[in-house]
């Protein structure tokens, strides 16, 4: 019995570092979403009284954001590493 | 006016406090007070890099010309970074355990170590960064042309030029070179740039600040002029904006310069977990205040002003001398660093790609070990600094103030970039070739140079404008901004299209259809795997002596680094002195170590020079071997081992009910010996008492009886000589007595004695004819104990009314196999395995005499003399298989 629970425990540990490493794989395709696709237009083409200003904003804004996102990814995949 | 002058002066003060940074960095790196050179904040911000003049004053020039496209050289590294986990971390790990010592290096060192490769790596490095130091050589002129506009005493911007290529130089040369090997860090050049880093940062945010905050009414003020000011397209996602963004993502991984401080300088991969968030944090504030300072450029100064030169031309407008200076100093920091970074990169690369082949192909006719690889290395890696610099500085005073140098940045992005295929294929598929990296490569480079670089000199360089126009020999559909007739109408877009598309063609169709040499597969799994179970399978098939490999060790890593190096080995391998075995684990290592100085092509040439070898062993092949080759040959591995498992557990059984019959047989044994020892003392003791007691004894009567106490008492003796001989036989003390004795003879003799023991005329020995001529060199007396013992049993446990034993011999090249059978009742199943056993006596058997030592002792003797018996399964009988050598070496015994 017991040596089936830390047979489960294990597994759900490697699951979860799984799930952290693909993780930070999603990271890079939702900032290329947010900043090379036409979501990028809509602030140009729909805000005709300021589009520069939003665009700005928005860029920036979704910079920050990634940041903050690759900062905390960071700590959780530190213990990820294995150093040589 | 802050003065030509002062502005040296200010200079010549920064630059003296970058050496005593450096070279305090350099001395505690020696004494290993590395705390904070180890942090991973020095090496964020020496990843800064990559904002060079062109960035930081480019930048608010392209703001204000292009709108928001200056971001997306921003964003690019951005993903990139924040991907890391996928593409850095792998380049990183890949580069300290291969020894990559530059982007070169890393190409050559993927495909099989191939130095055409990194050749041409090399000077594609070269052309691409040539014209990119030209231009931060312009950017720093200008910057000073704009502070000694109205002063005479300035030199002219040519000699500026040179001054400061002069000085980048020097700077480069002693902090740059200090160390061979690429993989020790440049400990000082690198702590410099962080501070440089850090005055670039702050130079940028204290104007953008005084801009925001000063001059203009704060950010709401700012936005709505930046409404009116910038042009009308914000230029987001556009197909350029795509391709900027793309090319700046490629540029971070692929720069020689970026390559250098991201992968080699690299300490720790966790640093590069820090690096994934601040270095787009830094990204993100070099670029908060480029908007707001473009928009007050344009509006406060004159028109007509240059926006590129922005950041130093508000503060001076507005009177700041100070935050001007402090400017002028971001801006030549971004310069210098870069210029140092790919200085070294660069020459790194000439110097381990160039000239050692060249070098080593010129010397190898005479006695190489006369040079020292090292003097030779460090010497043209300071030649090859000034070099590049040198060719910058012309490049800069041919092209330098046109519109070919501006536009230098992006093209120069594109050219390096051409590499990127080969890179990531060579990190994420198998079948990624040697020949496909080497077209791609070329293939995108003369698309590159066609449709970009060569147009950019507007019909002035190779490329005539007749030429442009109407596409090469006339042929529109060769014309270089509009290839196959297609009309893309941004030349950078098209360029980039058709190079990269081109490249990638080329390169996935050789890789499918060349066959990759044996090495490249080998480094091609190395890379792929480079996170998977680490195994040195790579293992040279001839090996070359310590000493060699000792001498080149020291001609290239230096006389001390060699020593210990070797030292540490030896002792890894259990010697306390001399030189360590060369086992092909060292050679593997040694190779890296050496790669980490010339890069992995050179030392791999070296290696195969020394130890004659150009070819991949077999090991080497079976490493390679593909993926599912290797799971298959795991589960074979899992198989075989369960079946080893099975077949051991049932040795075990029957070693256990060995072991217990054996202990039965022993006790048997003791109550056996016990009986056996009991009978003749019974009729001793009974015997003499007979003889003490009793007077009327007659003379025959005392015959009868003594001889009986003799007899018996014979038979005592013989029993403990047994024991006592057999014991003696086992212990291994036996000292063999060895002559020459025909083999017949030896048989015959056992025969005639066995006979006369057992007084059986009646048996009928026979004995093949064919040993008359065999002569052995051995103890002829055990031998013949060991016949004598085989017939007497075979005499001893017939029960047939005719026994027959037939003796056989069959020469062997090495010996002889005497075959000794009978036909008696021969020996059940269950008794054969322990036969040979002491004491066992078998069974059926119990009424004879004897207490079942002889075929222990014969197997006893045999084993002393090298030979062996057995027991041969017969239909009939019991049949003896005996092999002995014809010559028993002394030595044998035990």
């Amino acid at each position: 019995m017991s040596e089936k629970q830390s047979f489960d425990a294990t597994n759900k540990k490697t699951r979860r570092s799984r799930k952290k490493r693909e993780i930070a794989l999603i990271l890079p395709v939702v900032g290329v979403i947010l900043l090379l696709t036409p979501i990028l237009q809509s602030f140009t083409i729909g805000n005709q009284t300021a589009p520069l200003t939003s665009t700005l904003l928005y860029i920036f804004g979704v910079w920050a954001v990634l940041i903050a996102a690759a900062f905390i990814l960071s700590r959780v995949l530190i213990p990820e590493i294995r150093e040589k | 006016m802050l003065s030509f002058n002062i502005l040296v002066a200010i200079c010549l003060i920064y630059v003296t406090m970058l050496f005593i940074v450096a070279a305090i960095a350099e001395q505690s790196a020696l004494k290993n007070k590395l705390n904070f050179l180890h942090s991973p904040i020095v090496y964020t911000l020496s990843i800064s890099v990559y904002c060079t003049a062109w960035t930081f004053y480019g930048a608010v020039g392209s703001a204000a010309r292009n709108g928001l496209e200056f971001l997306t050289i921003y964003l690019g590294p951005t993903l990139v970074f924040i991907g890391w986990w996928w593409l850095l971390r792998k380049l990183v790990r890949i580069g300290q355990t291969q020894r990559i010592t530059s982007i070169a290096d890393l190409i050559s060192s993927r495909y099989g170590k191939s130095n055409l490769l990194a050749v041409i790596v090399t000077l594609l490095a070269v052309i691409g960064t040539t014209p990119y130091i030209a231009l931060q050589l312009q950017s720093l002129t200008l910057s000073f042309a704009v502070f000694t506009l109205k002063d005479a005493n300035a030199p002219s911007s040519a000699i500026t030029a040179f001054l400061i290529a002069m000085g980048l130089a020097a700077f480069t040369v002693v902090f740059g070179t200090r160390n061979l090997d690429a993989n020790e860090r440049h400990h000082g050049v690198i702590t410099a740039i962080a501070l440089e880093a850090i005055v670039k940062l702050v130079a940028l945010l204290a104007v953008g600040i005084f801009v925001v905050w000063v001059v203009a009414d704060g950010p709401t003020e700012i936005l709505k002029s930046a409404e009116i000011m910038l042009p009308e397209t914000t230029g987001v996602f556009t197909p350029r904006w795509v391709t900027l963004t793309f090319l700046s993502g490629a540029a971070i991984i692929c720069l020689p310069r970026m390559f250098q401080v991201i992968v080699i300088e690299n300490d720790a991969e966790k640093h590069l977990a820090t690096a994934s968030w601040a270095f787009p944090l830094y990204l993100f504030l070099m670029c908060l205040f480029v908007v707001p300072i473009a928009v007050t450029g344009l509006e406060i100064l004159p028109e007509g002003s240059n926006p590129d030169l922005f950041v130093l031309t508000i503060p001076l407008a507005m009177g700041q001398e100070g935050l001007a200076a402090l400017a002028f100093l971001g801006g030549f920091s971004s310069a210098t660093s870069m210029v140092i970074v790919a200085a070294i990169a660069l020459s790194t690369m000439v110097s381990n790609h160039i000239v050692l082949p060249l070098w080593l192909r010129r010397t190898q006719a005479r006695n190489p070990e006369s040079d020292d690889v090292r003097s030779i290395l460090l010497r043209s890696r300071r030649i090859s600094i000034v070099g590049i610099l040198g060719l910058g500085y012309l490049y800069y005073q041919f092209t330098g103030g046109t519109s070919a140098l501006a536009s230098i940045g992006l093209i120069a992005f594109l050219g390096v970039a051409q590499v990127l295929p080969a890179l990531l294929f060579g990190l994420f598929w198998r079948n990624a070739s040697r020949s496909g990296a080497l077209a791609g490569i070329l293939v995108g480079f003369t698309v590159w140079a066609y449709t970009l670089f060569l147009p950019s000199f507007d019909g002035s360089f190779i490329l005539s404008s007749e030429t442009l126009q109407n596409g090469l020999f006339g042929l529109s559909i060769l014309r270089p901004q509009a290839l196959f007739g297609i009309n893309i109408s941004d030349p950078l877009v098209h360029a980039v299209f058709w190079s990269m598309s081109l490249n990638m063609f080329a390169f996935i169709t050789l890789s499918l259809t060349t066959t990759p040499k044996p090495l490249e597969n080998l480094q091609a799994l190395q890379f792929i795997n480079v996170f998977g179970r680490s195994s040195q399978r790579h293992m040279p098939s001839q090996i070359s002596t310590s000493e060699d490999l000792f001498v080149l060790a020291q001609r290239i890593v230096g006389r001390a680094q060699a020593g210990r190096l070797f030292e540490e080995k030896a002792r890894e391998q259990g010697k306390l002195y001399g030189l360590p075995d060369p086992t092909p684990e060292f050679i593997v290592t040694l190779e890296r170590e050496f790669a980490g100085s010339v890069g992995a092509a050179t030392a791999h040439a070296m290696m195969g020079q020394i130890s004659g070898r150009e070819t991949v062993s077999v090991e080497e092949l079976i490493a390679v071997a593909d993926e599912t080759a290797q799971v298959m040959e795991y589960s074979a591995r899992l198989e075989k081992q369960s079946k080893e498992l099975a077949a051991t557990a049932k040795e075990l059984r029957r070693a256990n009910d060995k072991l217990t019959k054996l202990s039965q047989q022993k006790d048997d044994f003791l109550s056996q010996v016990s009986h056996e020892l009991r009978t003749p003392m019974t009729s001793i003791r009974s015997f003499s008492a007979i003889l003490m007691s009793n007077d009327d004894v007659d003379r025959d009567q005392f015959a009868r009886f003594s001889s009986i106490i003799n007899d018996e008492s014979q038979r005592l003796t013989r029993i403990l000589d047994d024991i006592l001989d057999l014991s003696f036989l086992e212990s291994g003390k036996v000292k063999l007595n060895l002559h020459r004795k025909n083999l017949g003879e030896l048989l015959k003799q056992s025969i005639i004695t066995s006979r006369s023991s057992f007084n059986a005329p009646k048996v009928d020995i026979r004995l093949s004819e064919t040993t008359s001529d065999i002569s052995l060199l051995t103890d002829a007396d055990r031998l013949t104990q060991v016949f004598i013992n085989l017939i007497s049993n075979a005499i001893k446990y017939n029960d047939k009314p005719k026994p027959i034993i037939k003796l056989d011999v069959d020469e062997q090249p090495n010996g002889v196999i005497v075959t000794v059978s009978d036909n008696g009742p021969g020996i059940s199943e269950g008794d054969r395995e322990i036969i040979f056993e002491k004491f066992s006596k078998l069974s059926s058997d119990g009424a004879l005499s004897g207490v079942g030592l002889g075929l222990s002792i014969c197997a006893e003797i045999l084993r002393n003399l090298g030979g062996s018996i057995r027991f041969k399964p017969s239909k009939s009988g019991a049949t003896f298989e005996v092999w002995i050598p014809k010559r028993t070496s002394a030595t044998l015994g035990n």
